[in-house]
């Protein structure tokens, strides 16, 4: 599913909430617009902000780099270089697998693709600023360090059990 | 005045904004064709996720005017207990799309009283992405899929409940 569709998917299910918002209690259902739109507003900016530096990261740092950089080295070194190239490398999950199988025809060791797909989904170097600013740093950092941490984990549990 | 200083407090808060168009500028110094490229990606990956962007952020909206307190606290809150931590993992791995566009979603139940454990485990359990597998496995064989997906879910709860207990006990939010 492309991310466009994913997004008219939501709008449909969240304008029938609406609806029935609307039916139950038109004053509500508008303070709820209200509340929505000044969250929007208020991260504008940094969404704007965070987008431009996706542009820059992919331009600047493309996967051929990344994929270089982990095809060579020692094991411990590639399962950390793994962790390290999935939390700053930037686009959909979706292209990850295609750079993630690559390496391993190329002989990378798996887990270190294992961590590089797993905190390319859920570490987010780029997109810090804006998980900060949502939740507090202290949360973001935290988040980020121990997932990282786990997808080193689960990278080598996995090189173990494949 | 008053009008002034509540400009000069956002040109502060965007600091983020600023930074990066400094980063900008030096990649025009030193390739314009790179800075371009990338301007012209960076927007077009923001056009493509505007609607989702609106819906998510209309739903902001509702959650916090409409759900109760006592509600999201009984379901996602401590006094749900473990079953809260699965209903967490349920959700994080069913949910679709980028994982940035739902931070303010989480933020708005956790103002509601659900526990940073719930937050954390929905963003853990997102890393599952059940509806890829298919993909997964063509490039990198169905056993590293799977095995990739059970450690996913395995990890989420212990990683959520490692998160909040770094997290400050009542901060205010």
């Amino acid at each position: 599913m492309g991310i466009r569709s994913i997004g008219l998917l939501y709008l449909l299910l969240v304008s029938l909430a609406y609806v029935w918002a609307f039916r139950r209690n038109r004053e509500k259902a508008l303070e709820a617009i209200k509340t929505g739109g000044a969250a929007l507003l208020n991260l504008l900016p940094l969404l704007l902000a965070i987008f431009a530096l996706v542009g820059l990261f992919k331009e600047f740092l493309p996967p051929e780099v990344i994929e270089s950089v982990l095809g060579q080295g020692n094991k411990a070194c590639s399962l950390l270089l793994g962790g390290l190239a999935g939390a700053v490398a930037i686009g959909p999950p979706l292209a990850a697998y295609p750079i993630a199988g690559s390496l391993i025809i190329n002989g990378a060791w798996p887990p270190a693709v294992a961590a590089f797909i797993l905190s390319w989904i859920s570490v987010g170097v780029v997109t810090l600023p804006f998980e900060a600013k949502v939740f507090s740093w202290r949360f973001a950092l935290l988040r980020n360090g121990l997932t990282l941490a786990a997808a080193l984990f689960s990278g080598l549990l996995l090189g173990g059990l494949l | 005045m008053n009008r002034l200083g509540s400009i000069i407090r956002w040109i502060k808060q965007q600091r983020v904004l600023w930074l990066v168009s400094l980063l900008y500028l030096w990649a025009w110094n030193v390739a314009p064709q790179k800075a371009a490229a990338a301007l012209t990606y960076g927007s077009t990956l923001f056009l493509s996720v505007t609607i989702l962007i609106v819906a998510v952020f209309a739903l902001v909206g509702l959650i916090q005017v409409w759900i109760g307190r006592d509600m999201i606290s009984a379901v996602l809150g401590r006094e749900a207990g473990f079953k809260g931590l699965l209903v967490a993992v349920g959700c994080g791995a069913l949910l679709i799309g980028p994982a940035y566009v739902i931070f303010p979603l989480l933020m708005s139940l956790r103002r509601l009283g659900a526990r940073w454990a719930v937050v954390a485990i929905v963003l853990a359990a997102y890393a599952l992405k059940p509806q890829m597998l298919p993909i997964e496995s063509e490039f990198l064989g169905l056993p590293f899929a799977l095995l990739r997906g059970g450690l996913t879910l395995l990890l989420a709860i212990p990683l959520g409940l490692a998160v909040e207990w770094f997290m400050p006990e009542e901060e205010s939010v």
